[in-house]
Order: C-alpha cells, then sequence, then structure tokens
C-alpha cells in the first residue's frame, strides 16, 4: 500500500483505464488481482475502483439519505479494502467481501442519518403487494367455459425485429429508462442481476434479502421491462 | 397448467433455477401454447438486452471526489 500511494494518481482512475487495465494487469485470475492490491499494485486498485465503484454506489444509495452521503460510504469502503486486505483470507469472493464493507458501513451510516427504513423492508413491502406479471384483463376469467385463464389479449411476437434493432442504442436507451421507472427494489435487483450480471446469491447477500423475495422483485420486474419493450416495439411496428 | 400460471414460474424457468417436475409440466404447456412461447421468447430478449446495457460510468467529478478523499484518508500526499 505504501507503494501504491506514492504512485498512483488520479489520472489512473481514468475511464480508459476500464477497457484497457483487463489485459494490460493479466489479473483476470481474483487471486492474482488479490495478491496485486496486496503488492500495492496501483493499476490493479485502479481496476477495481473503475470496475465497482458505480455499482458500490448504487447500493449504497439503498441505504443512505442522499448521494453525497453515498459517495462518502464509498469512498470509506474503498478505504477499508486497503486497509483490510491483507487480513482478507478469501472465504468469498473479492466482490461479496467488498459489498459487505459497504453495506455494514452503509446501514450504520443510514441510522445515523436517520434512514429508519433499510431495504430489506421496502422490498419486504413490495413483494408483499399483489402484483400480477401481466394486466389481469389479458386474460379470460377462470370461470370461462372453454379457456379458463387462458390468453383474452395475446403478446406480440418481437420477430420481425431484427437483432440489429433488438440490441440497438435507441433500444437499450429505451430498456434503460424503463428500469429507471420501476419501483426502487426491483429497479436494484433486476440492476444487479440482469444489467451487471451477478448471480442471486452475490444479490441476496448485498441487499440482505431473501432468496425468495430476490425471486419475486426480480420476476416482477424483468415482466414490466418486458411490458415496456413490447409497447415499444409495437410502436415501431405501426 | 393454465397460462397465468406458466408466467408466474416464467423467470425462474429462464434461469434455470425451477424444479425439474415444473420444467416439465411447463415445457409440455409451451409445446401447444404459441402466446406463452411469445412471453418466454421476449423475456429472453428482454435480458439480452439488459446484459448488452451500456455500463453507467462514474461521473468525472464524483471520481475526483472519491480518489480525493481515499488520498485524505490514507493519509497519502497528493
Amino acid at each position: 500500500v505504501n507503494e501504491l500511494k506514492s504512485r498512483l494518481t488520479l489520472a489512473d482512475l481514468g475511464p480508459s483505464l476500464a477497457d484497457e487495465a483487463p489485459d494490460s494487469l493479466a489479473v483476470s485470475e481474483e487471486g492474482a488481482l488479490i495478491q496485486a492490491l496486496r503488492n500495492g499494485d496501483e493499476a490493479a486498485f485502479a481496476l477495481v475502483v473503475n470496475r465497482f465503484s458505480g455499482p458500490l454506489l448504487r447500493v449504497a444509495m439503498l441505504y443512505v439519505p442522499s448521494r453525497a452521503v453515498a459517495e462518502e460510504v464509498v469512498q470509506e469502503t474503498w478505504v477499508g479494502l486497503l486497509q483490510g486486505i491483507d487480513r482478507f483470507e478469501g472465504r468469498s469472493s473479492l466482490k461479496t467481501w467488498l459489498f459487505s464493507i459497504l453495506t455494514n458501513r452503509a446501514k450504520t451510516r443510514g441510522q445515523q442519518e436517520g434512514r429508519q427504513i433499510p431495504f430489506s423492508a421496502f422490498s419486504a413491502a413490495e413483494c408483499a403487494s399483489d402484483e400480477p406479471a401481466l394486466e389481469p384483463e389479458r386474460f379470460l376469467p377462470a370461470d370461462h367455459s372453454q379457456w379458463p385463464d387462458h390468453w383474452a389479449l395475446p403478446p406480440r411476437s418481437w420477430g420481425e425485429s431484427p437483432e440489429k434493432r433488438l440490441l440497438a442504442r435507441e433500444t437499450r436507451a429505451y430498456l434503460a429508462d424503463a428500469i429507471a421507472a420501476l419501483p426502487p427494489a426491483q429497479r436494484e435487483v433486476i440492476t444487479l442481476r440482469d444489467v451487471e450480471q451477478w448471480t442471486s446469491q452475490e444479490v441476496c447477500n448485498a441487499l440482505g434479502i431473501s432468496e425468495t423475495n430476490q425471486r419475486v422483485l426480480l420476476h416482477r420486474a424483468r415482466s414490466r421491462v418486458r411490458r415496456s419493450l413490447e409497447t415499444y416495439f409495437e410502436k415501431a411496428q405501426g | 397448467l393454465t397460462c397465468q400460471q406458466v408466467l408466474r414460474q416464467l423467470s425462474e424457468y429462464i434461469d434455470g433455477e425451477l424444479d425439474p417436475s415444473l420444467v416439465a409440466s411447463l415445457s409440455r404447456h409451451l409445446e401447444h401454447c404459441e402466446d406463452c412461447r411469445i412471453v418466454v421468447h421476449t423475456t429472453q430478449k428482454t435480458i439480452e438486452i439488459s446484459c448488452n446495457s451500456e455500463p453507467v460510468p462514474l461521473p468525472d467529478d464524483v471520481r475526483e471526489r472519491l480518489w480525493r478523499s481515499v488520498q485524505k484518508k490514507m493519509g497519502w500526499a497528493e
């Protein structure tokens, strides 16, 4: 760390590093990355800062009342990483450990700042609500003589939409807006699972929610975002 | 299974986290229900687009504040 502090500059944390660092560092293996951090490798620290600061900030904001406080929590987390890396035994992944540092500090700060409702509480409230995957009017009633509970207003295929259009910048921007409009707990779970591609266990650990609630929130979030995209493609097809 | 019951299990089905006995029932339903197949397909596409999201960059001012703070707290000279 002493070597790191003397050599690492703000420029090392520039945006371009995120693209260049993995190959140039050859630290794709987590063990090598941890060893590099212990050795005071500035590029390794810059790599993890670039890779995780955005998600850390997003999770911190779940626990504290303002972005400014969330930024302070992220800063404290990086200090915690530097101070604790020599004691890190590798029983969990580096990411899990990092987020456990963050959530511990964020919970404490959240209590100090007077935020009474932790993420686990409002996620539980969202899960308790009775939200169908699709609008009930899209289905025939349960007592329908021929097709009980089957489709009344069936979905439209996106089959006509070429692959290029599905992954176009405009489509991704629309999806980002759809995710931003979700209820908070759904938004966080789908962001971590599908955008950041975390495992369900990592999400449960970071957010302090049960596996069941994580599944419910993810399912609802995907259903809402899929419906938004369905509307988007219908408009696009005229 | 009805269509609504299928939709309730959809996310776990796509993620491969569903109980094998339910997978069999759901697969049988999907064989003959084109509408539910469309929802499966479009949900998979939704996840695919999510996976291809632009990474959210940390704003420069945030990065700078973060770095200066880490330097200060660690007692590093600027």
